[in-house]
């Protein structure tokens, strides 16, 4: 049974990575903003083709 | 795709139906406004119309006619440095709050506002706060450059001195940590709970090494550290802040419980002789905070506190001698200096007349929908706004001391807390008090019978029998019914005002602009079919008249262009007489135009040509649709305030068809006074008004609320906003908040049987970990789970069907 304090260690250890995550992104801002990002990623970018 | 629009005659721009769209086609597309064909114009020169691809009809309605001016002052470098929030050698930054964004196309259109200037580099939005942050070259474009493009595009930049960058700086700031609090406090909630496993099965004793059960105990203990030092902080300081102001706030009892929970289970893990009760701690933090959020969700573009300062504009332009002009703000305003008010401007101090033709409309103060014409050499107040054209006015007063800012001398105004009628504060804290006196009984009771029970069962007592599940009811229910509310059209600025809407039981609404359509009346038109060119010839003759009907009847002619007529004479009181092309044409009362028979009401105007009674004009302010039944239906009594003349009261109580009392001809301070007069009498009020001659009357009663067209629209201070498109549903609030009320009770007894039945088995020392572990948690989540499904059930019931 004593394996089990072993697995208890390793996902703690992951789940604090993914709070230390969210903790790193809620204090720059990543979670201001909810709607643009996502649909920024939709828009075409024809920036480059009228340059050229 | 773009196809399917055109068949049905609406905008492309913004969607408006237009039927009339033969003058404003561009490229085969319909336009329902000059406006708006002069966005797409603009975007299709710089190849941007692929804004039309993301969201049909995605425009922004742009209004017709925009001062070119209204920008100027923004070359004032002190006022533009408001708006800036960077500026190097090559580059600045501005931020412009713009409420019109509202979906994906709006995001594209100004990600992309480099295609149209050159000298913009780059532009970013933040979409919940309606802000772009535009980065530009400041040699080759100015900030009123780039006001102006954006207005000229539909976004026109929303201009007030308290969009202070700053300010909303701080406020995201905030939101962040709290954001952050929660995240931690549900991270260390849920693995607690996962940790507890072997306690709630009731393994500690089965475990053949006691080594692992109290590995699983320490790890406990040390995940509900961040919890009871960061995520709760906010508990413990708020009720040291009420006890230094000698006061049991709501927050007092949960940190006490909260205390004597953490020591307790320190003491358990500590002497290994039990588990704790961590999972129950960190779980009602997480869920207080979560509950909390929920309340304390703000409405960013809403502005519930508005003094009068927020009603005049941020800079005059005030004229030096040399004939030049400079923009100042509206504090630095001195006497004598000599001001220029522009068209649609609000008068921010009292002065004199020098130029121009001064047709003030008072309305914002007064309630009157009449235009005050005001001579050269007059005075005009702060507080009207001029409505023809400019004029230079000689400032009398100082802003801060000017004629308008009387009305906000009134203590009314000197804010103190608005008496709320929260029954569960007042349930609540007599709990507290119940329970610590239970507790205390049951620790002398233990002291005598058998002391090493006693520290137990009180603090048992303490930590079961917390009123945390009560108040996680009240800030959850809340919570919901306010989001609620705001998704049907009322936004409240906090959770008391949803708790006191059950006990008005007077209602009083302001007539114009509230219960009718601001600048709309109706114009019935009764008689004998006028030809076009006669109709032009009474639409120039009205376009000419002083009198307030006149203008009304223009707009419902809607001729176009109207000349101006050489022979005309008004006679005041009676009416408008013309020569032209050889007829004599005459309008005004029935009397004057020689039509005996009739008696003459205020409202109708009647048209005679060549002495041959045509027929007459009915104008009337047009009442909301539907809200006629919507009155009619009200439980309460009612009460209409009106700043006009009493013509429209036999109109109305025709229409309304209930007992109503009605005041006519009120000034703000009588409508103030109206509301305390009824308050004296032990009604809680609550005022439905739209305009500045409301606030006194708004924030004088129990419950103020604003009714506006648009959120974006300027709302004098109150207690909520409303949307005036929901005003026929105004009874459906009311009764969802009677309902939220029911809901709230019920969640109370149910948290009371839990309660109850934890103090039986804790004052009997009977408390096994088991029960704790599973009562506990059972009662948070059932509570949480009948909030959700009752405030679901209450939106259906409630808004629904009809909304």
């Amino acid at each position: 049974m004593k394996v089990i304090i072993l697995l208890l260690a390793v996902s703690l250890t992951v789940a604090i990575c993914f709070l230390v995550a969210f903790i790193w992104g809620a204090q720059t801002g990543q979670f201001d903003d909810t709607f643009s990002p996502a649909n920024k990623i939709l828009f075409d970018n024809k920036k480059q083709e009228q340059k050229k | 795709m773009n196809q399917s629009i055109i068949n049905i005659a609406s905008c492309f721009h913004c969607g408006d139906s237009c039927d009339d769209y033969s003058q404003l086609l561009f490229d085969d597309k319909k336009f329902c406004c000059s406006g708006c064909k002069t966005v797409y114009q603009i975007l299709n020169k710089n190849s941007l119309c692929e804004y039309y691809n993301f969201n049909d009809a995605a425009g922004v309605k742009v209004k017709n006619e925009r001062d070119a001016k209204k920008f100027a002052f923004l070359d004032n470098p002190v006022l533009a440095a408001k708006f800036i929030t960077f500026a190097n050698q090559q580059q600045t930054a501005v931020r412009f709050y713009l409420p019109q964004i509202h979906c994906s196309s709006c995001l594209w259109l100004l990600e992309n506002l480099y295609k149209i200037n050159e000298a913009i580099f780059s532009s970013s939005v933040n979409f919940p706060d309606k802000e772009v942050v535009i980065h530009f070259n400041q040699f080759n474009i100015s900030v009123r450059e780039l006001a102006e493009l954006l207005a000229s595009i539909g976004y026109e930049p929303h201009i007030s001195l308290d969009v202070d960058s700053n300010i909303t700086k701080k406020h995201k700031v905030l939101s962040r940590k709290a954001l952050i609090k929660i995240g931690v406090a549900g991270f260390c909630f849920a693995n607690i709970m996962m940790l507890s496993f072997p306690e709630y099965l009731g393994l500690n004793s089965m475990a053949k090494d006691g080594l692992s059960v109290s590995v699983f105990r320490w790890l406990n203990l040390f995940l509900s550290l961040p919890v009871f030092f960061y995520s709760g902080t906010e508990f413990f300081v708020n009720s040291w802040y009420g006890f230094k102001q000698k006061m049991l706030n709501i927050d007092a009892p949960i940190a006490l419980a909260l205390i004597v929970t953490f020591s307790r289970s320190i003491d358990e893990i500590a002497f290994q002789t039990g588990g704790g009760y961590l999972d129950s701690m960190t779980g009602i933090i997480f869920f207080m905070l979560l509950g909390r959020a929920f309340q304390t969700k703000t409405f960013a573009d809403l502005k519930f506190h508005r003094d009068y300062t927020s009603y005049f504009p941020i800079a005059v332009c005030k004229i030096i001698e040399s004939n030049g002009e400079q923009y100042l703000p509206v504090n630095d305003i001195q006497i004598d200096d000599n001001i220029r008010i522009r068209n649609n401007e609000v008068i921010p101090v009292d002065g004199i007349v020098l130029q121009g033709k001064a047709d003030i409309d008072y309305s914002f103060v007064t309630g009157e929908n009449e235009i005050a014409k005001v001579k050269i050499g007059d005075i005009v107040y702060a507080g009207g706004r001029q409505t023809n054209g400019n004029i230079d006015i000689l400032v009398i007063q100082p802003f801060s001391q000017s004629n308008f800012t009387r009305l906000w001398n009134n203590d009314t105004f000197k804010k103190e807390e608005k008496k709320s009628y929260s029954f569960t504060g007042i349930i609540s804290n007599y709990f507290a008090l119940v329970v610590m006196l239970i507790a205390f009984t049951a620790f002398v009771y233990w002291m005598l019978v058998d002391s090493n029970n006693a520290w137990n069962a009180m603090t048992a007592v303490l930590i079961v029998a917390c009123p945390c599940a009560l108040l996680l009811t009240t800030t959850f229910t809340q919570g919901f019914l306010m989001n609620i509310f705001s998704n049907n059209g009322l936004y409240l600025k906090n959770a008391n005002i949803l708790q006191t809407i059950p006990f008005v039981n007077h209602i009083v609404f302001d007539k114009t602009g509230t219960l009718t359509y601001p600048n709309i009346s109706s114009v019935q038109y009764e008689g004998i079919t006028l030809k076009k060119n006669t109709e032009l010839v009474f639409a120039s003759m009205f376009s000419q008249s002083l009198h307030p009907l006149s203008k009304s009847i223009v707009q419902s002619l809607n001729v176009g262009s109207v000349y101006a007529l050489e022979n005309v004479k008004e006679l005041v009181g009676k009416g408008i007489e013309a020569w032209e092309n050889d007829m004599h044409y005459k309008a005004g009362s029935s009397k004057f135009v020689g039509n005996n028979a009739e008696i003459n009401s205020d409202c109708e105007v009647w048209i005679s040509m060549n002495d041959k009674v045509l027929g007459r004009f009915k104008v009337s302010n047009l009442i909301r649709e539907d809200v006629d039944t919507m009155i009619h239906n009200l439980p309460f009594p009612v009460s209409i305030l009106s700043g006009d003349n009493n013509r429209s009261e036999g109109y109305l109580s025709g229409l309304f068809k209930r007992n109503i009392q009605y005041c006519f001809k009120q000034s703000p301070q009588d409508k103030l006074d109206y509301i305390a007069s009824l308050q004296k009498k032990r009604s809680i009020v609550m005022m439905v008004g739209d305009g500045l001659n409301d606030a006194g009357a708004l924030s004088k009663c129990n419950i103020g609320i604003a009714v506006v067209d648009n959120t974006i629209q300027f709302s004098p201070a109150s207690d909520a906003i409303m949307l005036a498109s929901k005003l026929p549903f105004f009874n459906n609030y009311i009764i969802a908040a009677k309902q939220s009320k029911k809901l709230i009770t019920l969640t109370f007894i149910i948290s009371l049987i839990y309660n109850v039945l934890g103090i039986y088995f804790s004052v009997t020392a009977q408390m096994s970990p088991l029960v704790a572990a599973v009562l506990m948690p059972l009662s948070t989540i059932s509570i949480v789970a009948t909030t959700l499904i009752g405030s679901i059930f209450i939106d259906k019931q409630c808004f629904k069907k009809n909304i």
